[in-house]
């Protein structure tokens, strides 16, 4: 399962998702989908998100597998 | 030489029973139904049946259609002003009123392709009732057929206005959606537009709509093709259906070749 923490940076950023997603090149309610965990992006869509917020892709989405979520 | 630890026989199987079964009990359903219909006397039934819709062509057809692009306006006006203030007084930011928008446009935009395909089918209802005889006192006035015939003209004009405002409010909310609803291309440009996200969801409403037109024309076939053994519509309401239900399989086929192969992008 994906995990994210776009809402953290966008709100470091100070945009909202409209801004994000005229940066990214994406629509507002895919960051809002992205940012409910509705939606998974695609690598570029990742990659393109992380280079906005300045940080890696792993700073931003986190693979749990299913174990990890058992124990917790 | 057969592997029976096979997974894919094995998932054969394990599903061949439930299909078994309601293969066997539709049939025996269908059986129950027909020689249920036989005893009833459904040819009096049939004879009815035309009789009333022969009186809807003429006299309840024409009214409807005169009333529709009323009723169109009255539902989808109060709903599209509603979002239109909501926008006026969006910060942006709110998720909940955004929603709350894109969910009323999305309502209104159904119930004007509803009003649409209503349209038609009023207008198609009121064509088949205008090869009355002459001297049959079934046989409407002119001032309804030509009423209805109006009342089809504005309900399109109607559905077109309302459906370049609903698309044009969505815009306002999504600047970077392209596409006027005059353009003949439209769809394609708006689809262009489109992000991976938004592509995806259309991707599964389409894939959902496509498993229901699948279901809804073996169930036509169903009742148009079997009921033609009592009823006087012929083999054409079957062929139609049997068309509409090619044309779905065909494009659908070709397309999941078409993206199967290498380089292959929508």
């Amino acid at each position: 399962m994906l995990r994210n923490r776009l809402k953290e940076r966008r709100a470091a950023l100070g945009v909202n998702q409209q801004e994000l997603g005229r940066m990214a090149g994406v629509s507002r309610q895919t960051i809002s989908l992205i940012e409910r965990g509705d939606y998974s992006p695609s690598v570029t869509l990742a990659l393109t998100l992380a280079k906005i917020c300045g940080v890696t892709v792993e700073d931003i989405f986190i693979l749990e597998e299913e174990n990890d979520e058992k124990q917790q | 030489m057969k592997n029976n630890n096979d997974p894919i026989r094995q998932e054969n199987k394990r599903a061949l029973p439930k299909f078994v079964l309601i293969s066997v009990g539709g049939m025996i359903l269908g059986a129950v139904l027909g020689v249920a219909l036989v005893f009833l006397n459904v040819e009096n039934f049939a004879d009815t049946l035309d009789s009333a819709g022969r009186l809807f062509a003429v006299h309840g057809a024409p009214w409807l259609l005169m009333a529709l692009p009323l009723v169109e306006l009255a539902l989808c006006l109060p709903i599209y002003f509603s979002a239109k203030k909501q926008f006026a007084r969006w910060d942006g930011e709110d998720e909940n009123a955004s929603n709350e928008m894109e969910t009323k446009l999305s309502v209104c935009l159904w119930i004007t392709s509803m009003a649409t395909i209503l349209d038609f089918f009023l207008a198609a209802a009121q064509f088949s009732g205008f090869i009355e005889m002459e001297g049959n006192p079934m046989r409407g006035s002119p001032i309804n057929f030509f009423g209805g015939l109006g009342g089809f003209l504005v309900t399109l004009y109607v559905s077109a206005v309302l459906q370049q405002k609903l698309v044009d409010a969505t815009k306002r909310m999504n600047p970077e959606k392209h596409g006027s609803v005059y353009d003949t291309k439209f769809h394609k440009k708006w689809m262009e537009s489109c992000d991976e996200a938004e592509r995806a969801v259309i991707g599964q409403c389409a894939f959902k709509a496509y498993q229901a037109m699948s279901m809804s024309c073996l169930i036509l076939w169903a009742v148009l093709g079997l009921g033609g053994m009592f009823f006087s519509w012929g083999f054409m309401p079957a062929m139609t259906v049997c068309i509409i239900w090619g044309v779905g399989q065909t494009v659908y086929s070709y397309w999941c070749l078409k993206l199967g192969k290498p380089g292959g992008k929508m």
